[in-house]
């Protein structure tokens, strides 16, 4: 029998117009791992992610989730947290928790609700009144607050403060559920590269490393920051 | 709360085990306690679980922890393996000051004397030791 993947991609390609977003990507992720999906601005990892996500379609090849198109059955197992701000600012945290556990048949209210304390929080507060670090926290704490196969996440740590990235890869590694695969995207690469599994280099649309961290630095002596930073010259 | 720091140079298995193997040294975890588990190592480490996972498996192999099922790890209840850690770490450590004097060009008498003057100055080394021997896990 084959193998079944949470996430595969043959020959997926994407334009935007004439514009190419990817460029014939092949990937296969297992489940288990932490993988950082790690490229500059412009490299495809958001297109990637929202492609992942059902949220664009593909120009030429597939994607698959767990052997599944994208579509309702995917989101079912996939917890997806956008590089943009997407909370209602009207609502409450509390009212925000009580959404997510609407859509979400695997969304674990208690553990939310218990992390959001934890920050200090107020759960009767609105969005709107949240700092920016603040709301990056909340949003991240109702994706991992799900029982997903695979956790999308798209640029959680960029643009907040060292304290608050700390807090999240602490609250990612804490709700990480065994047997379910994360895929992080960033190009703040010191800062992950311990919570990671494998990372995937990505420039210009392509793919262009798929390896393990232990092994790059057992192998290279080299941490993945300066791989990449060797790999990706300019 | 994350007070481990890493050399991103150098695999990250190694490095847990020897963190692991000073603090048991160090009295931090006594023969017979029981350590923390992978998931609670990973956040308070900051690392992969799996990274975690093979080092406590590579001190177990070398039978410095051992599993109980179900009931998590424990240090080896053995009552020379913290001797045998403190001697060892402190060969080391011995070997890497005497490396670290003649690279500066000493002799072996000014390496003696420069010894003696340091361990008889009334210095802040030893309140350092005593307040890194007090790891706490919160």
């Amino acid at each position: 029998m084959e193998q079944q993947y949470i996430l595969e991609c043959n020959n997926l390609s994407k334009l935007y117009g004439q514009k190419p977003a990817l460029i014939d990507v092949n990937l296969k992720l297992c489940l288990g791992r932490i993988v950082g999906l790690l490229g500059p601005n412009g490299s495809g990892k958001t297109t990637l992610i929202k492609l992942a996500n059902g949220l664009l379609t593909p120009t030429s090849g597939e994607i698959l989730i767990d052997g599944m198109k994208p579509g309702v059955e995917t989101k079912k197992i996939v917890s997806f947290l956008p590089d943009c701000d997407f909370l209602a600012g009207w609502m409450t945290i509390e009212r925000a928790i009580e959404y997510s556990r609407d859509f979400f048949s695997d969304f674990r209210t208690d553990a939310a609700r218990e992390m959001v304390a934890r920050l200090g929080l107020d759960l009767n507060q609105k969005i709107r009144t949240l700092s920016k670090g603040n709301r990056e926290k909340v949003s991240l704490i109702l994706a991992m607050s799900r029982e997903a196969k695979l956790y999308l996440l798209d640029e959680p740590i960029a643009g907040v403060d060292p304290a608050t990235r700390e807090y999240i890869l602490e609250t990612i590694l804490a709700n990480y559920v065994e047997n379910s695969t994360v895929v992080i995207s960033t190009h703040l690469i010191a800062d992950v590269e311990t919570i990671l599994n494998d990372v995937l280099f990505i420039r210009n649309g392509r793919i262009d490393l798929y390896r393990s961290a232990e092994e790059i630095r057992e192998t290279e002596h080299m941490s993945v920051d300066a791989l990449f930073r060797e790999v990706y010259k300019w | 709360m994350n007070n481990w720091k890493f050399d991103p140079e150098k695999p990250l298995f190694r490095q847990i085990c020897d963190r692991l193997c000073d603090e048991i040294a160090r009295g931090v975890f006594p023969p017979g306690s029981k350590v923390p588990s992978v998931r609670e190592l990973a956040v308070i480490a900051g690392v992969n679980p799996n990274t975690v996972q093979r080092a406590l498996s590579e001190l177990e192999d070398e039978g410095i922890l051992v599993s109980r099922r179900g009931d998590g790890r424990y240090v080896a209840d053995n009552g020379t393996l913290r001797d045998n850690m403190l001697l060892e770490r402190s060969r080391t450590a011995t070997l890497e000051f005497v490396r670290a004097m003649r690279d500066l060009g000493l002799d072996d008498p000014m390496i003696r004397e420069s010894l003696e003057k340091a361990l008889s100055a009334p210095s802040e080394t030893k309140g350092v030791d005593a307040a890194s021997g007090t790891t706490v896990y919160s």
